[in-house]
C-alpha cells in the first residue's frame, strides 16, 4: 500500500513466482477441504488462483499489460472474499485464514506495484 | 500489586483482531464505514496490524455530535478502524481489569448496569435508615490524562500496550470544561495539564 517502494523496479518475476507458490500451498489445503466444499467453493478457489496465474503470466509477456493486470486483480478481490467464506463457515482454521490472507494481500500489493510500473510513461 | 504483562502480541494476534472487528459490528453492520471497511477485510486487518507493530498507528478524528438525553452531552464517535483497535485492546485487558474493580461498580460493566444497581441500591435503601446521595459533576470531561495514565501504568507493566492506549487517551477530543484550580496551583496549572475522555468510547 506504500508508494513508491515497489514502483521502482520490474516487479514481474516476483508477482509470477508468488502466484505459483500459492498454488502449490492451496491446492493440497483445498484436497482436505470436507466433500461438501471441495467441489463447490474449493473448486471456485482452485480455479480462481489457475486464473491468476493465467493472467499474471499473460501480462507478463504481454505488450499492453493493464487488462491482464486488471483481470488479475479483480480475481484477487474475489479470492479473497471466497477465502473468508472459508473461514466463516469454519473450513479452514483462524491460522489458515491469516496466512492464505496475508499471502493473498502480499500478491495483491504486487500487482498493484506492476499496474503502477506499467502505467508510468518510458523513460 | 502484580502488574500485568506479555499483552502486547494477544491484541496484535490476527484472531483477536478478527473477532475484534466481529465485536466492533454488533449492530452496526448496517453502517456504510463498516461496509467499506468489510469490502477489503482482509487488507484492512493486516495493514491494521503492521501498523501497530511498527508503530506508526495514530487514531483518527472523532465525529462529535451532542444527545439532549436528560441533558446535553457531547458524544464522541471514533472511525471504524479505530473502533477494532479498541475492541481488540479491551479484549485482551478487559477481563483482568474487571476483577479488580469492586463488586458494586456497575458503570460499563459486564452483566453490570443501572438496573441491577437500582436493585442493590434498593436493599441497602431499605437496610439503613440513611442514604448518601452523590454525583460526580461532569466527570468524563474532567479526568486528568496523566493521572489516568499512571493508574493503567500501576496495572499494566506492557509498554507498547501502555503506549498504544496513551495514543487513545492523547486523542481525545478537547472538552469545553472550565479550568479547575486545586490547592496549590499556579494560575496556569490547570490549562497545561489535558483532561477528558471522549464519551462514546469503549476504552473509556
Amino acid at each position: 500500500m506504500t508508494e513508491g517502494t515497489t514502483s521502482r523496479t520490474d516487479p514481474t518475476p516476483k508477482a509470477v513466482q508468488d502466484c505459483h507458490e500459492l498454488l502449490l500451498w492451496l491446492i493440497p489445503v483445498i484436497d482436505q477441504f470436507p466433500r461438501v466444499r471441495r467441489f463447490t467453493l474449493g473448486e471456485r478457489l482452485e480455479n480462481g488462483v489457475l486464473d491468476l496465474l493465467d493472467a499474471l503470466t499473460s501480462a507478463a509477456y504481454a505488450k499492453d499489460k493493464s487488462p491482464h493486470l486488471a483481470r488479475a486483480s479483480q480475481r484477487l478481490n474475489l479470492l479473497l472474499h471466497l477465502w473468508r467464506v472459508c473461514f466463516e463457515l469454519r473450513v479452514i482454521p483462524a491460522r489458515r485464514y491469516e496466512h492464505g490472507a496475508k499471502l493473498l494481500t502480499a500478491l495483491g500489493q504486487q500487482v498493484g506495484g506492476w499496474q503502477r510500473f506499467a502505467a508510468r510513461p518510458p523513460a | 500489586m502484580k502488574r500485568l504483562g506479555g499483552l502486547w502480541p494477544r491484541v496484535v494476534a490476527f484472531d483477536n483482531l478478527y473477532l475484534a472487528y466481529r465485536a466492533a459490528r454488533l449492530g452496526k453492520a448496517d453502517r456504510p464505514s463498516v461496509g467499506r471497511f468489510a469490502l477489503n477485510l482482509e487488507r484492512e486487518l493486516l495493514a491494521l496490524q503492521a501498523e501497530l507493530e511498527s508503530g506508526e498507528y495514530q487514531p483518527g478524528p472523532y465525529r462529535l455530535f451532542t444527545v439532549y438525553e436528560r441533558k446535553p452531552r457531547l458524544i464522541a464517535a471514533a472511525p471504524f478502524r479505530d473502533r477494532v483497535v479498541h475492541h481488540a485492546l479491551m479484549r485482551v485487558i478487559e477481563p483482568p481489569l474487571d476483577r479488580r474493580f469492586i463488586f458494586d461498580s456497575y458503570a460499563c460493566r459486564v452483566n453490570k448496569g443501572v438496573h441491577r444497581a437500582v436493585d442493590r441500591y434498593q436493599g441497602w435503601a431499605r437496610r439503613y435508615p440513611y442514604v448518601l446521595k452523590l454525583d460526580v459533576a461532569r466527570y468524563f470531561p474532567s479526568i486528568d490524562h496523566a493521572l489516568l495514565k499512571a493508574k493503567l501504568a500501576d496495572r499494566i507493566k506492557d509498554p507498547r500496550v501502555l503506549d498504544l492506549l496513551g495514543r487513545i487517551i492523547d486523542t481525545s477530543p478537547p472538552t469545553d470544561e472550565p479550568p479547575l484550580w486545586f490547592p496549590g496551583d499556579d494560575l496556569l496549572a490547570p490549562l497545561e495539564r489535558a483532561h477528558g475522555i471522549p464519551i462514546g468510547n469503549l476504552t473509556s
